[in-house]
């Protein structure tokens, strides 16, 4: 019982490594116990991040606990030797040591993150038109409400918010192995758009539009799914606020879309063959609508409402 | 000078009968320890209290759908004694709500502070000994405001303890009640840090400097700090959010909100700034 403590401090950083190390290497019984699997080319970058940090942490936890414990050990005063503890007031040195440390983990941190938040935030995927590089258009207008998902597909035009929409809900069947941007807005409250997978998540704000992009590198096919999820607290039915995502190849998505067409928009015409010029112009258009401003969103909305 | 005042008040020998004595002793108290002990032991009550709100959390969490034993049926009567998801969400949203604003921050600066710093600094009472009372007494104003938000349409404050605008905008009545408990316990710490400043930085014994002090003080110092200057900010966020309800002004509310089928009284404002306002204190608070 004397070495009570000092034990119970070797023991915690120790089992709580291992525990850490199983999980992330899924080894039994913890053989699903750390993130799901990967369905986007970000989530390489983004778990590395996760799982450096959590190493990072583990080697702290591991080099303090372990420090405590074998002081705890060691000036036991029921301990054989029966030496009393030293007291040191304050030693310079050793505060300089522990406070640069962090600092250091910390700067580190700072940089390695940098690429990954860039790529998966800021910069929107670029695409080249003509010659022209120009930001993908979005593909589908996320609009969130509670208690559920509205999916706006840009029509034959490409372009998000126009007639010719094809409106879904609560299934979001995307094309692999694409640049996909989501225009994202809520209906109501402050939602948050969350596939784990993908490891995506932003938040959704009323009154704001924001793009979200991913680019995935698995199928699920049409028979299985993945998860979308509302990560911020929407109400009573929070809970329940959960759409289907399908990521499937291009031929499969475009036959899909096709179907969703004749199912869900009866006036719809087919478009004429149109002329290369023709689409530069609409992809024009679709670009304009894209560098639309904040205040522009606000018309968009008012647009919306006439229609 | 402020020694002085704290004799006077606390620990000179009081005149009258035994009931005013008692009443100017343990209620009315501007004595640092008893002050000390009122916050420790009605967050003590609260904390009975937000323990119980987390074992419904966690009851539905354990078994969901399922039918509560022995008091779901008195409570619960419309849901067939099961909790429903709106009851959930106020249970977790006042749990959340009573675990942080009356009972960490209470315990951690109103009891630990008042009943540590003299003791730790060496001095005879805290600088404003009638201020440490009012920063008591101003707890109980929000003690009745979260109680009878209980009982207000909504049946408690259901947004989630960090109270975001749209959705808090839009909740029950018992939300106002709510920022309003919030607002005096923004008042009531406010002016306890005030107290710990000018306490700490005054009133330390004769060779107790600066950098001899025990860090738990330096700890509360800093807290202190936070408050005093963060802590004005979120309470003024808290009546711009109570103005948004009550006076329909639109700080937090965008243009064009709907839900429900019911539109909003007024736009043009940012949701976002609630939550930069909310966290200029909260974050460095938690």
């Amino acid at each position: 019982m004397n070495r009570f403590w000092s034990i119970l401090f070797f023991c915690v950083p120790i089992l709580g490594v291992v525990t850490f190390l199983m999980a992330m290497f899924g080894i039994w019984p913890l053989t699903h116990a750390w993130l799901p699997q990967s369905f986007s080319v970000a989530g390489d970058s983004i778990d590395r991040l996760f799982n450096g940090i959590h190493l990072l942490s583990s080697v702290i936890l591991l080099g303090t606990g372990l420090a405590i414990g074998w002081a705890i050990w060691k000036f036991d005063h029921r301990g054989d030797d029966r030496k009393k503890a030293a007291y040191f007031h304050h030693n310079t040195l050793l505060e300089v040591i522990w406070t640069l440390i962090p600092a250091i983990i910390l700067v580190f941190l700072a940089f390695f993150q940098m690429k990954s938040w860039t790529e998966n935030k800021m910069e929107r995927p670029v695409v080249e038109v003509n010659g022209e590089t120009t930001l993908v258009p979005p593909m589908v207008m996320v609009k969130a409400k509670r208690f559920g998902w509205e999916f706006h597909y840009a029509g034959a035009d490409g372009v998000v918010e126009t007639q010719d929409d094809i409106y879904i809900e609560n299934l979001l069947v995307l094309p692999a192995g694409e640049d996909i941007v989501l225009q994202l807005e809520s209906r109501d409250v402050i939602h948050s758009f969350f596939v784990p997978e993908l490891r995506l998540k932003q938040d959704i704000v009323p009154g704001m539009t924001q793009f979200s992009w991913f680019n995935s590198n698995q199928e699920t096919g049409l028979d299985d799914k993945i998860e979308i999820l509302c990560t911020e607290l929407c109400g009573w039915g929070h809970y329940k606020m959960v759409a289907d995502m399908k990521l499937v190849d291009r031929p499969t998505f475009e036959a899909w879309l096709a179907e969703q067409q004749s199912a869900y928009s009866p006036k719809f015409k087919e478009p004429e063959e149109s002329e290369p010029d023709v689409a530069m112009a609409k992809t024009e258009e679709a670009n304009s609508k894209v560098a639309m401003s904040e205040a522009g969103a606000l018309e968009l909305q008012t647009n919306q409402i006439e229609k | 000078m402020a020694q002085a005042t704290a004799e006077n008040l606390g620990h000179g020998k009081r005149k009258g009968n035994v009931i005013s004595r008692f009443i100017f002793t343990y209620v009315f108290a501007t004595d640092h320890k008893i002050i000390g002990l009122q916050f420790l032991f009605s967050s003590l009550i609260w904390f009975f209290v937000g323990g119980l709100l987390a074992l419904g959390v966690r009851w539905q969490l354990a078994w969901p759908w399922t039918d509560m034993p022995i008091v779901g049926q008195a409570l619960f009567a419309d849901s067939g004694g099961q909790i429903s998801p709106e009851f959930y969400t106020m249970l977790f949203t006042m749990h959340a709500t009573i675990m942080i604003f009356f009972v960490i921050i209470p315990v951690l600066a109103g009891a630990f502070g008042n009943y540590l710093i003299p003791l730790m600094i060496g001095a005879e009472d805290m600088a404003f000994p009638r201020l440490n009372m009012l920063s008591y007494w101003f707890m109980w104003p929000a003690f009745a405001c979260i109680i009878i938000s209980f009982f207000m349409p909504g049946y408690g404050a259901a947004a989630g303890w960090t109270s975001y605008p749209p959705l808090s905008v839009f909740n029950g009545d018992a939300q106002s009640m709510w920022l309003l408990a919030m607002v005096f316990v923004g008042i009531s710490s406010m002016m306890g840090s005030i107290n710990y400043l000018t306490t700490i930085i005054q009133m330390r014994a004769p060779g107790m400097t600066m950098f001899r002090m025990p860090m738990t003080i330096w700890g509360m110092f800093i807290t202190a700090i936070m408050q005093a200057f963060a802590l004005p900010v979120l309470t003024a966020a808290l009546l711009m959010q109570l103005s948004d309800r009550v006076l329909h002004t639109g700080f937090f509310l965008p243009e064009n909100l709907a839900m429900d089928n019911a539109v909003a009284a007024s736009g043009g404002g940012q949701v976002l700034l609630w939550q930069h306002l909310f966290w200029f204190y909260s974050h460095p608070a938690v």
